[in-house]
């Protein structure tokens, strides 16, 4: 889900996930079809964009390691979110919007990051 | 009926894996070069076994592999079926034998050829089945269905004891024992539920309201993961499935079992959120709060998490967090196991001893348990890095794990220090020395920037205080946990049963280093168990530290335990289950050991919200402690004095020992800004006896003092909690005679 062998469309998916997170908050409140993408894009997305981004730009083929991918996915996201919303409010400027902004075109840089070497990926080692 | 034709079957010409012999046909020539049937299967008298057509097509298709049984739907059987075969009886006879059967295959044609049409079978067309019957509503066919199924799979199990030779046998049980048992397991939890009521909890707190069917539930989880646990061909996810289902049995109990959020602490940290949420900006005046808002990222990821999902308040989720929490920790826990050894039945054990270990309770929603897991996190990446050899790319994610520690550090104040020792404790082994000194340089940067700039106000205000308990080893490491003198007795069966598990672990660990039978990394794993215990020279850490050090050597001290525990040879078999459940039942004494302070029943909630509702602004709310729900709701309204907990000065401290009502009125004497008010709880009464705050007869006389005479009018009762109003200093200069004791002090009806 996190790898440089990713399709097109995913990374495109994931790189989109933090709009489409933010088109939920119009959601009701406190309903599970707003509750769901939003904690899904909070807890993984921008872990996973950056995760992927880092595979992308390293030198040489890295051996994937799925159980480290998904701590440091959840534990950049969650940090991440923390650290957004904790810069906002020391900055007397937090809003919702503004915070998922943020965070969305974070995911959305890291996600669209392209590889040294393109052509090259898209296969499994 | 399981062996029959059935829905599912191809509906054209298509290949399939056997005939059904009602009506088949095969070449001669191929059957006389498989050998022919069986003759010890099939219908033997008038039990209606059968599968010997079956086991001679899989034969034939092993045989030769180029040959093609085909199913023509097309040709038309005429079957005559009596009616005794229509009846129930034989339908379950039936079923039981055709279990039996394929057991029997099973035996010559192994499981995977055997079972694979059934496989199918199972998933598509019996589900297809019951909807069916169901959407007709005919519910008794759907149960008839779901009963054939059930019969098929029992008599596939016997048959497979039955036939197998007498050294598989135990091997064929333990195999059904491992998969069997987390459902069983689970069920058993599930169905214990029930019946467990937390308000009829004693001073041993949630262990004495625990139903025989918990414990069941956690024997057979013992059992099948101790089984488990011991092959080596078992498959990760089921392990896995133990250790979720252990952490469940831990910590889900009680946010499903308790009416209201357990733990004041988690109570006053939704308070935070729900001031962030109100004022969406921090407290620059938060009084005993303040270092929350100079450390507050836990709490902003909160009320992000709030705005962002429209739920209205943490409160919705904070029962949950420590389930959450700890299951997050799990993946890099595997993860710092997996550097340190290749023996993936140690990593399993450590996990259990982890889970088991952490009495310390650290994981309800709070900023230690956000950051722990976070420390977690880097400590598992940076270890694979030393360990591992120099693998391309890695440092990528070491860069990015710096938004892990600017998260951290801004999280909370002791992880910071915590994670600079454990990274110092690693650069001490030579191999890759580089990165671990790289890592620890960012931590130290990030931590002195994070304190000197947001949170240099705490550190100023704390500063004397700080120096002065420096270097003062022994009330550092006794503060707060050596005193029993006062505490109650279940308390100090508790604190045997936490001490001597935190001992237990630590001396398993340390036998790992004597004997040295198994290959993990000792000396890294050491250094990560030794590497908090600086902190107890340098802060008593509110009398925490203690239990701090401990929680924080827990990772390296659970897989070396681990080590000494894991069985080499069979006479050792019985060791692993027995100290796997010493360990779960230990835990369960000291996690849940001072329940009884720690449940808040929804009436006392109540008190406790129409005091935070109807307490004008300005208002002071006297209390001995803080333990109960909602202490800190809407803060900023209010001021509060725990006089038990901090009282304001001196004189209202030995007051509030010797005589706790005039230490009530000394407290209020003066406020001018709003009225006053005293609240006691079942709660707060139940740490007072177990913490020993008070003596029994303080106890009393606080309680038969709270009177109109001294000056106490009581504005909201329920049977455990009362809220008084406080009248003004004017109403008299002096406390009249506490009447005598009423005698039912204990119960706790203030």
């Amino acid at each position: 889900m996190i790898s440089n062998t990713m399709p097109g469309t995913s990374r495109l998916l994931l790189a989109a996930s933090g709009w489409a997170a933010l088109a939920a908050t119009l959601l009701p409140a406190a309903s599970a079809e707003r509750i769901v993408p939003t904690v899904a894009f909070l807890a993984l997305a921008p872990g996973a964009a950056a995760v992927g981004a880092v595979r992308r730009l390293a030198r040489a083929r890295v051996r994937d390691d799925r159980l480290e991918n998904l701590v440091v996915t959840v534990a950049v996201s969650l940090s991440l979110a923390t650290l957004v919303s904790e810069g906002l409010l020391f900055a007397h400027g937090f809003t919702l919007s503004r915070a998922m902004i943020v965070l969305a075109g974070l995911t959305s840089a890291a996600a669209l990051v392209p590889g040294r070497r393109a052509p090259r990926e898209g296969r499994e080692p | 009926m399981v062996g029959c034709s059935y829905r599912g079957l191809p509906a054209q010409r298509a290949q399939v894996r056997n005939f059904i012999g009602a009506n088949m046909s095969l070449r001669r020539g191929a059957v006389q070069s498989a050998g022919g049937f069986r003759t010890d299967l099939g219908r033997i008298g008038k039990r209606p076994l059968g599968c010997e057509e079956t086991e001679l097509c899989i034969r034939v298709g092993r045989s030769r592999p180029e040959a093609r049984l085909l199913h023509e739907p097309d040709a038309q059987v005429h079957h005559r079926v009596p009616a005794a075969r229509t009846r129930w009886s034989y339908f379950r006879a039936r079923c039981y034998a055709e279990g039996l059967s394929k057991a029997a295959v099973a035996r010559h044609c192994g499981t995977d050829s055997t079972l694979s049409s059934e496989r199918r079978y199972l998933s598509s067309t019996i589900p297809t089945g019951l909807v069916a019957s169901l959407r007709r509503g005919r519910l008794r066919a759907a149960l008839a269905l779901l009963a054939g199924v059930l019969l098929t799979a029992f008599g596939y199990l016997v048959g497979t004891l039955r036939g197998a030779p007498r050294r598989s046998r135990a091997a064929t049980i333990s195999m059904y024992t491992k998969y069997a048992a987390p459902a069983i397991a689970l069920a058993l939890w599930l169905a214990s539920l029930g019946s467990v009521d937390p308000a009829n909890m004693n001073g041993l707190g949630l262990i004495s309201v625990l139903p025989p069917t918990y414990w069941c539930a956690l024997a057979v989880l013992v059992i099948g993961f101790s089984i488990a646990v011991r092959e080596r061909d078992t498959a990760p996810v089921l392990l896995l499935a133990y250790i979720l289902i252990l952490i469940a049995i831990i910590h889900a109990t009680p946010a499903v079992t308790y009416p209201t959020l357990r733990y004041s602490w988690a109570w006053k940290h939704v308070s935070i959120i729900d001031y962030l949420m109100r004022h969406n900006a921090l407290d620059p005046n938060a009084g005993e709060l303040t270092a929350y808002y100079q450390w507050p990222g836990f709490f902003t990821l909160n009320v992000l998490i709030l705005k962002a999902t429209g739920l209205t308040s943490a409160l919705s989720y904070a029962a949950w967090a420590p389930p959450v929490l700890n299951t997050m920790m799990l993946g890099p826990l595997l993860l710092i196991f997996r550097s340190a050894t290749g023996d993936r039945r140690l990593r399993w054990i450590g996990v259990w001893v982890f889970y088991c270990g952490s009495w310390i309770g650290q994981d309800y929603l709070s900023p230690q348990g956000f950051a722990f897991v976070l420390y977690l996190a880097i400590l598992a990446v940076l270890l694979k890095r030393l360990t591992g050899g120099r693998e391309p790319g890695s440092a990528g994610k070491l860069v990015l794990l710096l938004t892990v520690l600017a998260a951290i550090d801004s999280s909370h104040q002791l992880t910071p220090i915590m994670l600079v020792t454990a990274l110092a404790a690693l650069a001490v082994v030579r191999r890759n020395r580089r990165v671990a000194l790289w890592m620890l340089g960012a931590s130290i940067v990030v931590m002195a920037a994070w304190d000197s700039t947001a949170a240099r106000t705490f550190f100023s205000q704390n500063l004397t205080m700080l120096l002065k308990t420096f270097g003062t080893l022994d009330s550092n490491a006794g503060s707060g946990v050596i005193s029993l003198a006062s505490v109650s007795t279940s308390q100090i069966v508790v604190a045997d049963i936490d001490r001597a598990l935190s001992a237990g672990i630590w001396m398993l660990a340390l036998w790992a280093l004597v004997r040295r039978r198994h290959r993990v990394q000792r000396t890294r794993l050491l250094l990560l168990m030794l590497a908090p215990l600086p902190a107890i020279v340098a802060n008593d850490y509110g009398g925490e530290m203690l239990y701090r050090v401990y929680f924080f050597s827990l990772p390296g001290a659970a897989l070396l335990a681990a080590a000494t525990l894991s069985p080499r040879r069979r006479s050792g078999a019985l060791v692993l289950p027995t100290v796997l459940a010493a360990l779960v039942t230990a835990q369960l004494f000291s996690y849940y050991g001072k329940e009884q302070e720690n449940y808040f029943s929804p009436t006392e909630v109540g008190a406790a919200q129409y005091l935070d509702t109807h307490a004008q602004p300005g208002s002071l709310i006297v209390a001995e402690t803080p333990n109960y729900a909602a202490a800190y709701n809407d803060y900023e309204r209010t001021t509060r004095v725990w006089l038990l907990i901090s009282p304001p000065d001196d004189q209202i401290k030995a007051l509030s020992v010797t005589e706790p009502v005039a230490a009530i009125r000394q407290a209020a004497e003066g406020w001018q800004n709003g009225p006053v008010y005293f609240i006691l709880t079942e709660s707060q009464v139940a740490e007072i006896q177990m913490e020993g705050l008070l003596s029994t007869g303080g106890l009393n006389e606080l309680i038969s003092g709270l009177t109109p005479a001294n000056g106490f009018t009581v504005v909201y009762r329920t049977g455990d909690a009362a809220v008084y109003r406080v009248a003004p200093p004017a109403y008299g200069s002096s406390v009249t005679a506490p009447a005598p004791v009423s005698g039912n002090a204990k119960s706790g009806n203030p």
